[in-house]
């Protein structure tokens, strides 16, 4: 993989809630996230969709949980970013942190 | 009585039925379905039944609708190996069968949805369209001349005779499909 960047806006953002989830990071719980932490409200289909595209590139591993009967006996499917992810995530931040870098004076400091 | 409290507090059977059809068997499908009952039981406990309904409903066509124009365009959401650390996006070994062996979801889907019940109907309709948009042609190319007229009948009579083909293709076919369905079920 090179420089270029592999990943969507979208799906930056559902990388970095994936790290922050950490062991916990199934669908439901990544659109909580994302929706008390930054107030965005994710449509399921399109956060499947994603969920799925980054599992084909190879950036995201799952695992089975064994299945409950509070989930009409399915199996919870938890996310992990597999280390190529992470190594997408870093170059995205490092592109990123390069075009922030002096916009201080205009944008203010960050929060 | 207790049977029909506890079905009210389930979500509807039918959106289960829609992303059978809408998803691919495998892991994935089964943890979107579980998903769903999930956030229904949260839903149900905090704001109610009628808005969880409503959420889940919500829901479920917004997935079905996202997988079949994702099916649409070949990015089927098929499960990959969970082992795959290396990172190729491998394609697990029971979703390479159906991948690899099988027509793509779409043809497969379009199959499923001729060998329907309901698809005469359907076929019902096309032809009624046909024979509107037909009429609708001739009365409006008329005024405009015999060029104008003959043009217009040509293409309409086409039009006609497709709606036709298809209907009948339809109607031969699909309840052949469905008794060679059911034969292997």
């Amino acid at each position: 993989m090179g420089r270029k960047s592999v990943l969507g806006e979208f799906e930056q953002t559902v990388m970095l809630a994936i790290l922050q989830l950490g062991d916990d990071a199934y669908a439901p719980n990544i659109a909580r996230h994302l929706d008390a932490t930054i107030d965005r409200s994710v449509s399921r289909g399109a956060l499947y969709s994603c969920l799925n595209q980054l599992e084909r590139k190879g950036l995201l591993r799952w695992r089975l949980d064994a299945p409950t009967p509070e989930r009409a006996g399915h199996a919870r499917r938890f996310y992990q970013v597999s280390a190529r992810g992470v190594r997408a995530v870093r170059i995205v931040r490092d592109s990123q942190l390069m075009l922030w870098r002096g916009l201080e004076g205009i944008l203010g400091a960050a929060k | 009585m207790t049977r029909a409290f506890d079905s009210l507090l389930e979500p509807p059977r039918w959106t289960h039925a829609v992303l059978r059809f809408a998803l691919s068997c495998d892991s994935m499908r089964d943890a979107i379905l579980g998903d769903l009952h999930e956030e229904f039981t949260h839903d149900l406990a905090e704001v109610g039944e009628r808005r969880a309904r409503l959420r889940h409903l919500s829901r479920t066509t917004g997935i079905a609708a996202r997988a079949l124009v994702d099916s649409a365009i070949c990015r089927s959401w098929v499960s990959t190996d969970p082992a795959g650390e290396a990172g190729r996006g491998v394609v697990s070994s029971a979703a390479n069968a159906t991948a690899v062996g099988a027509p793509p979801v779409v043809l497969r889907r379009t199959r499923a949805l001729v060998g329907a019940a309901t698809f005469p109907l359907l076929a019902l309709f096309v032809v009624v369209v046909g024979v509107v948009v037909n009429t609708m042609m001739f009365s409006a190319a008329q005024p405009q001349g015999p060029r104008a007229s003959s043009a217009a009948g040509i293409g309409g009579v086409a039009l006609l005779v497709a709606c036709v083909a298809i209907a009948a293709i339809v109607l031969c076919v699909g309840p052949r499909w469905r008794r060679k369905r059911l034969r292997r079920a």
